[in-house]
């Protein structure tokens, strides 16, 4: 009988633990997202499967400063995507908290940069998100707010970048959207999602930019 | 072991799982202020009531919090749409409410945040003065 309850609480334990820790890890290499296969004929007339990288470089925002933001801003860059609005009652000031610790990591780097985009045209003009970016004490140079020209833009870039971000009457303020963090790489291509609500993710995020600056600077 | 002993321990074990079960799914006893603050307000407002630069508002900040006693519960459970002054600053991003907290847990944060923060206070708050209060916020 004794053996039996002290099997069944060891076995207990070794399954119960791991789920208590929770740490971050220093990966290999990051996946690429947004890969798909496609058949297509080569030059022979064969069909062959080939591989079709998404690449999110055309893109037209107006930042905080009132500047033309577009892909050749984050050339050569490792950069943070997210969706925003300045009126957030919910997951922005936890997500904007969590976008600053990573700011503030990569304090000297010119080669990490950040791009919120606004999913409120009508209320986030350049001034409101000039006030928002004085609040949190962060500069244009390293962290665009910016905003789509239109709302077809936008619901583009949010289809691209694989993220809701729409008009919700139902929702707080107003908008429902995606609290995702999403990391890109020197060449425009998705390489992790993040929850930018959980300060532990940003951690996570820290290292994997690391990663991928080591992967940059290599080739 | 008698087959009538084994009956028993093994008839308990069950009895107490199912009280488990049934304990569980009536109404969950009420957490203490430190954890529920941790838990609700912490990612926001701070560990130590910090407040975020000139985004999130402190609430470490005693005068703020004696002259907005009465509202405290209010802003708790309904947020916060309008535009305050804490200590010199003013912000004026919205604040959702938690909906999902009942009487004695929002008690129990404004009491673990007025005993961190609130300098002198004569009473501590109970669940009948948040019940009192949240019939007539604003």
């Amino acid at each position: 009988m004794n053996r039996v309850i002290f099997t069944c609480a060891f076995f207990a334990s070794i399954f119960l633990l791991p789920g208590c820790i929770e740490h971050t890890h220093q990966k290999e290499q990051l996946k690429i997202y947004g890969q798909q296969e496609v058949l297509v004929k080569d030059s022979m007339g064969q069909e062959v499967i080939d591989t079709v990288t998404l690449h999110i470089d055309s893109f037209n925002l107006i930042n905080q400063d009132s500047q033309l933001v577009t892909a050749h801003t984050f050339k050569n860059k490792v950069y943070v995507v997210d969706f925003f609005f300045t009126h957030c009652p919910t997951i922005c000031p936890i997500m904007t908290k969590n976008m600053v610790k990573i700011y503030d990591h990569f304090e000297s780097n010119n080669q990490v940069a950040f791009l919120s985009h606004t999913i409120d045209l009508k209320n986030d003009s350049v001034p409101q998100l000039k006030a928002y970016a004085n609040k949190v004490g962060i500069s244009s140079k390293r962290w665009h707010m910016a905003t789509p020209l239109n709302k077809e833009a936008l619901n583009f870039l949010a289809a691209q970048y694989m993220v809701s971000a729409e008009e919700d009457p139902n929702s707080p303020g107003g908008f429902m959207h995606s609290g995702a963090f999403i990391l890109m790489d020197q060449q425009h291509r998705i390489r992790g999602y993040y929850d930018g609500t959980v300060t532990h993710d940003a951690d996570q995020l820290i290292l994997d930019i690391d990663l991928l600056l080591k992967e940059t600077n290599e080739r | 072991m008698s087959v009538n002993l084994r009956i028993i321990i093994l008839g308990s074990f069950v009895a107490i799982l199912l009280g488990l079960l049934v304990f569980r799914s009536c109404e969950r006893p009420p957490q203490k202020g430190k954890k529920l603050y941790a838990e609700n307000c912490a990612s926001c407002h701070g560990f130590q009531g910090e407040g975020f630069r000139n985004l999130i508002p402190p609430l470490n900040d005693s005068v703020f919090l004696q002259e907005n006693k009465e509202e405290f519960a209010c802003i708790i459970a309904y947020g916060l749409d309008k535009s305050i002054t804490v200590n010199g600053t003013t912000y004026n991003s919205p604040m959702e409410g938690f909906a999902n907290l009942n009487a004695i847990e929002i008690a129990n944060i404004a009491n673990y945040v007025y005993a961190n923060w609130g300098g002198e206070i004569s009473e501590k708050f109970t669940s009948q003065d948040i019940e009192k209060t949240l019939l007539n916020c604003e």
